[in-house]
């Protein structure tokens, strides 16, 4: 296995009021190829700052990120974009998509923007679909993105992440907005992408959530307290024997 | 509670919040300097006249000693009260010099009067009465105004009998019986000092004039009384005066044009400002709603919010619009003092009517809230039911490159949110198209037809062949010298048509009213050549066309016979048709060209007209022009458009006003696509986060926002072209007072009007879009966090 995202001595800091908020305080990460990274923490601990910015979404204040050996705080915001879009997959929480465009568009927007020679709209478009179909959302791909559900949405938006065939997904609380059964749905989709060889980084509150991972970054204030490995999720892995051993592990922790 | 929602709204979208407070203070602005200028203008000659203290009758003379027999007599009719006189200087134009040399080659004759104890008011360009000077300064109105060598601060010589005086033109008047272009005598009002110095030089006489002014309930007795008497230079009533306005009129007119145009942007701008700020709202609506707001506190909500931002907006607006009223007007009220008695009045009633348009703008589109259920609300107004596509496009398969598909699948995901736009960029460019129209028409040759002259090649000037022909004792002097110029012509291979309209002065009779009446005649052309307002051309040399006001001034109308004195014999004429003529204040009449004029009875005359065998034109056009002025030496030598320019004297006024108003339109232009951009961004900050955030570059977002603009300024072209023309001719309103109301024929110049303002207009477009656009620059991926 080899690294694929790699952290250190990674420090975010916002100035709110003339004063000084170190969020991210010398964080030090490796993230391995074929790997689920869950980040857990208490509200405010830094959670998203740190996705966000070992995702290139944002410039870290101090510190370097490399993604596959190559170091991303150096590279101008044109590189980072590119960077985003052909080798990254970004779910957020709220389901963000295009209003403009219908919900198949929205999925194949990066496929298109990032277009190889050789390839045409039309494979794009035929991939989108097969996305779209291996997410069970086949059915709204040419509706409005205000006429499908949390849960179908949330699975269009991995369709979505899923169409530049990244290195790595970035996953934002994906199932923050979302009821339990759309939740299991979505993270089961996730896991089945994981097992696929997929590397996904995502952050959560929810224990259910997490289990799926195969391993939690557990951070407070700022800095990874602890980490804990539970292997991979596999399809006939007990999940709630993972649930109930990374539960008393977090109690541990304090969480 | 209510008011702390309140608060936090305005806090939270401060800048939707001063999107909208702009848009209402534009709206405002416009609204209120506009209606202003409308008023201004309609009731406008009455006003400037009132101010002025114009009299209802004037009389010019040389003669002091008859302007004081008149006094007397016309005192003692009952129908006249406060006649008047007071003594000018009355001298020609070779009088002023600089340095020595003549300086101006104004043809009318000068008028200088002292600034104290004149009759009627005079204003300065501020609309200030003029009541004082200091010694050695002058103010100068007329003609001399677009002198080069009479600028404000310029100094020249008055040379009048044995006195000479340097005087400083300290600014320019506005003289409301003498001033306009029609008239076109220019007027010095010097300081009393220096009138006083020159009155005393010895042999002063003969530069000294009489003006003599009265007021009377029957200006047709004052008419009729002078119509007997001999040595009035000029004499005419307050309704001939205001017809020489016609111009400024015009040119009034389109400024009204513009205003109106303004105004119905701005409520269109302001409809859908507001709709779709309503809309941005309907989360918060639908969380109202959810924890228990009744529907009449949601709205009222919104009504207070937007009364507070209309009152403030307005307040401000009302205020901005004098300025901008001022500016508008400047050019149209060069000549002229615009204004009203009630301005102040409609100024608080039309910013009420704005307040009150803002709030039923936010009632109409409020009313959704009463429908929708909390969850509705909360899915942005959509009832969440409807399941088909969205846009006419497919990413997929377009062929348009990704930040046009962008754009252009905007446009038609939302045609009604843009179609509004579009409809007021194509009434923006409709509106310069429009100005540009009618502004190259007042300055073109197809106006040829209201000065009552045919088209032609080429218009030459030579004073001395019509005077030879004035002094001829040959009747036919000056068609022989017509002939000689066709010779000169031939010889020179330019075998050409001469021919020239004349004005021959008769004496007119009509029901017992006598009156000197100018005609035109013209040996070579056909009666049917000309325009006519009402009836049929003259067919024989017993008909005749008479000008509107001179119709009037007889009693008279179509069908009518009067009496006409020619070469001494007395017969009857038949009128068969009405014109209108911006030439001798429209007191015209035409000949037919049988009626045998003599060259003695000539008055005046036009340059004499060119029509050359051949079809020429471009190269060929400008040598023989080259030719013509080395054979003839004419003081003159213009085409159709510059013989116009010449005779109208509108075309600077025309020209200023054209670019002032396209400065503004453009300006507006340039402030409405920054500021619906503006708030683009704000509405569309998560998805551009969004875009960000997936890998699309922050040039591509850029380049999406400003091509939106585009595609939507290319669609408003389209639809401008096509209205370009019907719109032109709501145009015909103002052409039918100058009497070209039976179809006249725009000047348009396709590469000006369809061609060079619509690229000004695209790049101005795209500027403000893009330049407003580099905001997104500071949205960035992370964003997408934090957008809630």
């Amino acid at each position: 296995m080899s690294t694929v995202l790699e952290a250190k001595d990674l420090c975010k800091t916002y100035i709110v009021n003339k004063k000084q908020n170190n969020v991210l305080k010398n964080v030090n990460l490796k993230i391995e190829e074929g790997e689920m990274v869950a980040i857990m923490g208490p509200s405010g601990s830094g959670k998203s700052t740190l996705l966000y910015s070992i995702s290139g979404m944002d410039r870290p204040t101090a510190g370097e990120v490399f993604f596959e050996g190559k170091q991303m705080d150096k590279l101008s915001d044109n590189e980072l974009s590119d960077l985003r879009l052909k080798k990254m997959g970004f779910i957020f929480q709220q389901m963000y998509m295009m209003r403009n465009l219908s919900i198949l568009d929205n999925v194949i927007l990066p496929g298109i923007k990032a277009k190889q020679s050789g390839v045409s709209k039309k494979d794009i478009e035929e991939r989108g679909r097969s996305l779209l179909r291996k997410f069970d959302v086949a059915q709204i791909a040419d509706n409005d993105t205000s006429e499908a559900s949390g849960g179908q949405l949330q699975r269009a938006c991995i369709a979505r992440s899923m169409i530049n065939n990244p290195k790595i997904i970035f996953a934002d609380e994906p199932t923050g907005a979302l009821n339990r059964s759309a939740s299991d749905e979505v993270m089961e989709e996730l896991a089945k992408l994981n097992r696929e060889d997929t590397t996904i980084m995502l952050v959560t509150h929810d224990v259910k959530v997490a289990a799926k991972c195969s391993r939690l970054l557990f951070i407070v204030d700022g800095n990874i307290k602890a980490e804990y490995n539970l292997g991979r999720y596999e399809a006939n892995s007990n999940l709630r024997d993972r649930e109930r051993s990374l539960s008393n592990w977090l109690m541990e922790q304090g969480w | 509670m209510f008011f702390r929602i309140l608060r936090k709204d305005l806090k939270r979208k401060k800048t939707m919040n001063i999107i909208l407070l702009v848009f209402i203070i534009l709206a405002s602005t416009f609204a209120i300097s506009g209606t202003d200028c409308a008023v201004s203008v309609f009731g406008g000659l009455d006003y400037y006249m009132e101010k002025a203290e114009a009299p209802d009758y004037i009389v010019l003379t040389r003669n002091s000693e008859l302007a004081d027999q008149w006094i007397a007599d016309l005192s003692a009719m009952d129908s006249v009260t406060n006649c008047k006189k007071e003594e000018i200087f009355f001298f020609s134009s070779t009088c002023l010099l600089k340095n020595g040399e003549r300086v101006s080659d104004v043809s009318n004759a000068v008028m200088g009067f002292p600034v104290s104890g004149t009759i009627i008011n005079y204003f300065d360009r501020s609309d200030r009465v003029i009541k004082e000077l200091a010694e050695g300064e002058v103010y100068i109105s007329g003609p001399l105004v677009s002198d080069e060598d009479f600028k404000v601060g310029s100094t020249f010589e008055l040379t009048l009998a044995d006195e000479t005086i340097t005087l400083k033109v300290a600014g320019y008047a506005k003289d409301a019986i003498f001033g306009t272009s029609a008239m076109g005598n220019p007027s010095l009002i010097m300081s009393d000092a220096d009138y006083q110095r020159v009155r005393a030089a010895e042999g002063i006489k003969p530069y000294l004039g009489t003006r003599v002014y009265l007021n009377s309930t029957n200006v047709n007795e004052v008419k009729d009384y002078l119509g007997l008497q001999s040595g009035i230079l000029f004499d005419g009533d307050i309704e001939m005066i205001k017809t020489t306005y016609i111009m400024d009129m015009i040119v009034a007119g389109m400024v009204v044009l513009l205003s109106i145009g303004l105004l119905l942007i701005a409520f269109v701008l302001l409809g859908h400002t507001i709709k779709y700020s309503v809309v941005e709202e309907f989360r918060e609506i639908g969380v109202m709603k959810a924890v228990g707001l009744k529907n009449r506190a949601i709205r009222g909500l919104f009504l207070v919010k937007y009364l507070g931002l209309a009152i403030v907006g307005t307040v401000i607006g009302f205020f901005l619009s004098i300025p901008f009223e001022h500016a508008l007007l400047e050019e149209a009220s060069r000549n002229m003092v615009f204004g009203s008695e009630n301005l102040i009045l409609i100024r608080i009633l039309m910013a009420i009517i704005i307040v009150a348009v803002v709030l039923l703008f936010c009632y109409h589109s409020t009313r959704k809230v009463k429908k929708l259920s909390p969850v509705d609300a909360m899915r942005n107004g959509m009832p969440g039911e409807r399941y088909h596509k969205k846009g006419l496009l497919s990413l997929a398969k377009s062929h348009l490159p990704f930040n046009s598909y962008m754009a252009a699948n905007d446009i038609t995901a939302s045609p009604r949110q843009y179609s509004m736009i579009i409809l007021i960029f194509a009434m923006a460019m409709v509106l310069i198209m429009v100005l540009a129209n009618t502004a190259n028409t007042l300055r073109s040759g197809n106006l040829a037809p209201l000065l009552s002259v045919t088209e032609s090649d080429a218009y030459m000037t030579l004073t001395d062949s019509t005077m030879k022909a004035m002094a001829s004792d040959d009747p036919y002097a000056l068609m022989h010298e017509m002939e000689e110029i066709e010779r000169v012509l031939a010889e020179n291979d330019m075998p050409a048509n001469v021919y020239v309209e004349v004005f021959y002065k008769y004496p007119v009779e009509f029901n017992g009213r006598k009156s000197q009446v100018q005609f035109l005649h013209c040996a070579e052309t056909k009666t049917a050549d000309y325009e006519y307002t009402d009836g049929y051309a003259p067919e024989n040399k017993y008909e005749i066309a008479l000008g509107e006001v001179l119709l009037k001034e007889l009693g008279a109308e179509i069908g009518d016979k009067i009496w006409i004195t020619i070469n001494g014999q007395r017969e009857e004429y038949r009128i068969t048709a009405s014109m209108i003529s911006l030439s001798q204040l429209g007191q015209v009449g035409r000949l037919h060209p049988d009626v045998d004029v003599h060259s003695q009875d000539i008055s005046s005359g036009y340059p004499f007209q060119i029509d050359f065998d051949e079809k020429v034109s471009g190269k060929e056009l400008e040598r023989r022009f080259d030719r013509i002025r080395e054979l003839f030496q004419p003081q003159e030598l213009l085409e159709v458009d510059g013989f116009v320019e010449s005779s109208t004297k509108a075309a600077p006024m025309v020209s200023a006003l054209k670019n002032l108003l396209l400065i503004i339109t453009i300006g507006v232009i340039f402030l409405m696509t920054a500021l619906m951009e503006r708030s683009f961004i704000s509405r569309e900050r998560r998805e551009i986060a969004l875009s960000k955030a997936l890998g699309i570059r922050s040039r591509d977002v850029l380049v999406h926002h400003a091509l939106r603009f585009m595609f939507m300024l290319l669609i408003s072209l389209i639809l401008a072209m096509i209205f370009c023309i019907p719109a032109t001719h709501l145009m015909d309103a103002i052409f039918a007072v100058m009497g070209a109301g039976k179809g006249i024929r725009y000047k348009i110049k396709p590469m000006e009007v369809f061609v060079a303002y619509p690229l000004i207009l695209l790049g101005v477009t795209v500027a403000a879009a893009f330049l407003t656009a580099l905001y997104t620059k500071h949205i960035h991926a992370v964003d997408t966090a934090d957008v809630e």
